[in-house]
């Protein structure tokens, strides 16, 4: 049986479109409140939960879903921030304490979500419509998701470097005490961080969700290959998160081809995440960013 | 005895060794004066193998001590105490003293449970020269105390206490006696020169208080950008021109 | 109408098992430092080699338990190798995916597993001896001594120069190794030894349950490990135990009141969102939880108190 290669690229780039949504939040937030939010889990399931809201109330209207994604899990991200990981900061707690608390944030909100819903699966309901370019096949949700990562990469990079908000947003990334010093109110960097990073996390659970289905925990299944890419790419590092999302979705589609093809179960699909993960933590921490060439003297 | 010969350091872009040539004798007291950001702490780091130098060696007794690790460095009889202190904050001050002496019988998990009478007396024994230690510097008081709750004048002499605790044959010295009172400051340089005397002990001294070096240090440094500018006995290093200028013309 | 005598027993035995799997945490994090979120992998290496040995391969009780220790702590001092050089985020995200991988190695592996099915019909021991009830009070006396030598064992670990060793490299790593302390090895050692607990309440588990299947070893029993030891008091062994008893009542509690009220809320989901809140407000209000840490009781201790 022969690898119909098209079709894997195709699939890597739509699993790797996804994982630019999801990444994108958290390396900021670990680089700047320097802490891994397991929590970041929950803000990918609560955008699907709250796309299935709206689709079922509007009649299947799915760019309105993704926009009730975004909102709603922007407003959890914030809430998050304002009443567990900015106190917490403000204590000194240290990167355990700040990660167990997200273990706990993410905890609560995964079970509040399976009480409202149940822990049973649902769909969104959608007939997909399928797209035949001769050797590679697409739904229509495969093409939104990449339409709407490059729409993100696009306005998130101009806004990063045209704006003088998105300036100091890189700047705070860089050297937070320096930012300060300079009169960049950090505060507020972190709200909008939280808010973007957040939203565009629940839009990718809301993708995912209508790319599979709707279950309590979707977040959490996606959540490890997401900290993959977020170390691959360099913690911090949003181009970095690009090229490693992508970098992942390559690994995962044509490592599932190859697993088959070598006798092995396909369920080992996480490892391959799994293994990018331990070994780039091992290898090589600084992640694909930290490859950047040293500035000379 | 200890030997640092042209060692290299730099970090990123600034250069915080370059080209440090030293060498203290057996039993001698020797200092380091600098203004800050001269390499003083950035050197007795690269001697205790915190960090590797980039060029250069560093002998004890005759052999390289450079690729050693840091315990390693202590095993040869090398302590040294932090600028700022870094004792063990949720540890109590007599737990932090009995951490010291080396080759513990009872740092081997097994040997808790097959050896216990030999433990038990070693830790007597440790536990009685730590109190003394304790006393003579006026922290007894404070045995059970966490170390996290000392003043910084305290958490200086308890990391003094402790480097004292570790049987040492040199002592780097990173600021021994900020933040501490004059007469208990005098009181230390006293013992310095005590444990010289008696117990044969070599000293490599950082220190800001110029007077105190003049009055019991054998030999002084000065440093200025990561090299050792001046050389000498500190009556006459202390009255060249070219201490006033390092320090005044900094800018 | 519940069996008041077997429910207490059960929540006994299992506050036991999870009390030696709290110890075993206490030692790698509270006491060392070690972030170590994969504990959950050991607590499965420990009852999955005891299940399969004793339900196929017929080794006898205690032999199967044995050897989910040393399997168990072997994989710790293999894991402890490459990762506990890491930064403690680093760790824990690093643990995390092991943990992962044993389950997906457990449930793919089925030609050694039974995959997703389970092992069911492991053997208990004395079971041809004792009956019900006898024999629940049995198993939850053997737990119980099994913990109290488990908490015996590590009390010697801890309130020792040793112990002081491995707290100072919890403290400052660095200035440990400044004197003289060759941290990686104690590291090792902590974490093999936490690993090889951990297998022994798995192997105790397996036998108790007589059924175990890979969604019994997911990564949010580490994370109620962890829930325990923060509550009782890191650093403080009866503080992790009385924390493992604190959330079995917590969970036996939940599900008792659905048996006498209809609550509006599924008191699993209920349970689980109290742990959630009680995660953060515990690290945020008292993360030294509920028993303080105390000081290492040596010789030395006692010469301090002599010496006035």
């Amino acid at each position: 049986m022969g690898i119909n290669i098209a079709q894997v690229l195709f699939n890597s780039v739509v699993t790797g479109s996804l994982y630019v949504l999801a990444a994108t939040g958290l390396t900021m937030t670990y680089k700047l409140l320097r802490f891994p939010n397991f929590a970041h889990a929950e803000l990918v399931t609560v955008g699907a939960y709250a796309a299935y809201v709206v689709m079922l109330a509007s009649n299947l209207n799915f760019p309105l879903a993704l926009v009730a994604a975004f909102v709603a899990s922007s407003l959890v991200a914030v809430a998050s921030h304002l009443l567990a990981f900015k106190p917490l900061s403000k204590r000194g707690a240290g990167m355990i304490e700040l990660m167990v608390a997200s273990i706990g944030v993410g905890v609560f909100i995964r079970y509040v979500v399976q009480e409202i819903w149940g822990a049973a699966q649902r769909t969104y309901g959608i007939v997909r419509q399928i797209f035949d370019f001769g050797v590679v096949r697409a739904t229509d949700v495969d093409l939104a998701m990449i339409g709407s990562a490059v729409a993100f990469v696009v306005i998130l990079h101009l806004f990063l470097v045209k704006t003088k908000l998105g300036k100091a947003m890189r700047a705070t990334s860089d050297n937070p005490s320096l930012a300060m010093a300079s009169g960049i109110n950090v505060d507020r960097i972190l709200l909008i961080v939280w808010l973007i990073g957040g939203g565009v996390a629940g839009v990718a659970g809301a993708f995912y969700a209508a790319k599979t289905r709707l279950v309590p925990i979707l977040g959490w299944e996606i959540l490890l290959p997401i900290f993959a890419v977020v170390v691959l790419g360099g913690i911090g590092s949003f181009y970095g998160a690009i090229a490693a999302a992508y970098i992942m979705g390559l690994a995962e589609n044509l490592g599932v081809v190859l697993l088959a093809n070598l006798g092995l179960s396909t369920g080992y699909k996480p490892a391959i995440a799994f293994a990018i993960l331990i070994a780039v933590l091992l290898l090589k921490p600084t992640g694909l960013a930290g490859l950047k060439v040293r500035r000379v003297g | 005895m200890l030997t640092v010969d042209n060692v290299h350091k730099r970090f990123g872009g600034l250069k915080a060794l370059d080209g440090v040539y030293m060498e203290v004798e057996k039993g001698t007291i020797a200092s380091i004066i600098g203004p800050n950001g001269s390499g003083k702490s950035t050197l007795i780091n690269v001697i205790t193998a915190l960090y590797e130098p980039d060029e250069g060696d560093i002998r004890f007794n005759g052999s390289s001590i450079r690729r050693l690790k840091p315990h390693q460095v202590f095993e040869k009889g090398i302590v040294r105490t932090f600028q700022v202190p870094r004792i063990f904050p949720r540890m109590t001050v007599l737990e932090n003293m009995m951490l010291a002496p080396r080759r513990q019988t009872g740092e081997s998990i097994t040997a808790n449970f097959f050896r216990w009478k030999k433990v038990d007396a070693e830790e007597e024994e440790h536990a009685k020269k730590a109190l003394e230690i304790l006393k003579f510097l006026g922290l007894a008081h404070l045995k059970n105390e966490l170390a996290m709750n000392l003043s910084g004048g305290q958490m200086k002499l308890l990391e003094l206490g402790r480097a004292l605790m570790a049987d040492p044959t040199v002592l780097l010295l990173d600021e021994p006696v900020a933040g501490v009172n004059p007469t208990l400051a005098r009181k230390i340089f006293d013992a310095i020169t005590t444990l010289r005397r008696e117990q044969g002990l070599t000293f490599l001294i950082v220190e800001h208080n110029v007077d105190l070096l003049v009055e019991y240090s054998d030999h002084l440094y000065v440093m200025h950008r990561g090299k050792v500018v001046l050389s000498g006995h500190p009556k006459e290093v202390i009255r060249s021109p070219k201490v006033m200028d390092i320090y005044l013309g900094e800018v | 109408m519940v069996d008041v005598v077997s429910f207490v027993f059960d929540l006994l035995t299992i506050t036991g098992i999870f009390g030696i799997l709290a110890i075993s945490l206490n030692m790698e994090y509270g006491f060392t430092g070690l972030a170590n979120f994969g504990k959950v992998a050991f607590f499965a290496i420990g009852a999955y080699t005891a299940g399969i040995l004793s339900r196929f391969q017929g080794v006898p009780f205690p032999l199967d338990v044995v050897c989910g220790i040393l399997l168990a702590g072997l994989a710790g001092f293999l894991v402890s190798i490459p990762a506990l050089r890491l930064r403690e985020d680093y760790l824990a995200i690093t643990t995390i995916a092991f943990g992962e991988i044993v389950r997906l190695i457990i449930l793919n592996e089925d030609w050694l597993t039974r995959g997703p099915m389970g092992i069911p019909g492991i053997p208990a021991p004395l079971r041809d001896v004792l009956a019900g009830r006898e024999w629940l009070a049995f198993y939850t006396g053997l737990c119980f001594v099994v913990l109290a030598v488990v908490y015996w064992m590590c009390e010697r670990v801890v309130n020792s120069p040793y112990g002081r060793v491995i707290k100072a490299i919890r403290e400052d790593e660095v200035a440990a190794q400044a004197l003289g302390k060759y941290t990686f090895k104690y590291k090792a050692q902590m974490f093999t030894l936490g690993s090889a607990i951990a297998g022994l309440a798995g192997g105790l588990y397996a036998h108790y349950r007589q059924f175990i299947s890979p969604d019994m070893f997911v990564p949010m029993v580490t994370f109620l490990i962890w829930v325990m030891v923060i509550l009782g008091g890191k650093g403080n062994n009866l503080g992790v135990i009385l924390g493992a008893a604190v959330l079995e009542v917590l969970e036996r509690g939940t599900a008792f009141i659905q048996n006498i009220t209809t609550l509006p809320i599924e008191p699993y989901n209920l349970r689980m969102m109290i742990i959630g809140v009680l995660l953060v407000v515990l690290v945020l209000f008292r993360p030294q939880g509920l028993l303080k840490e105390k000081f290492i009781k040596t010789r030395a201790l006692k010469v301090g108190e002599e010496k006035g």
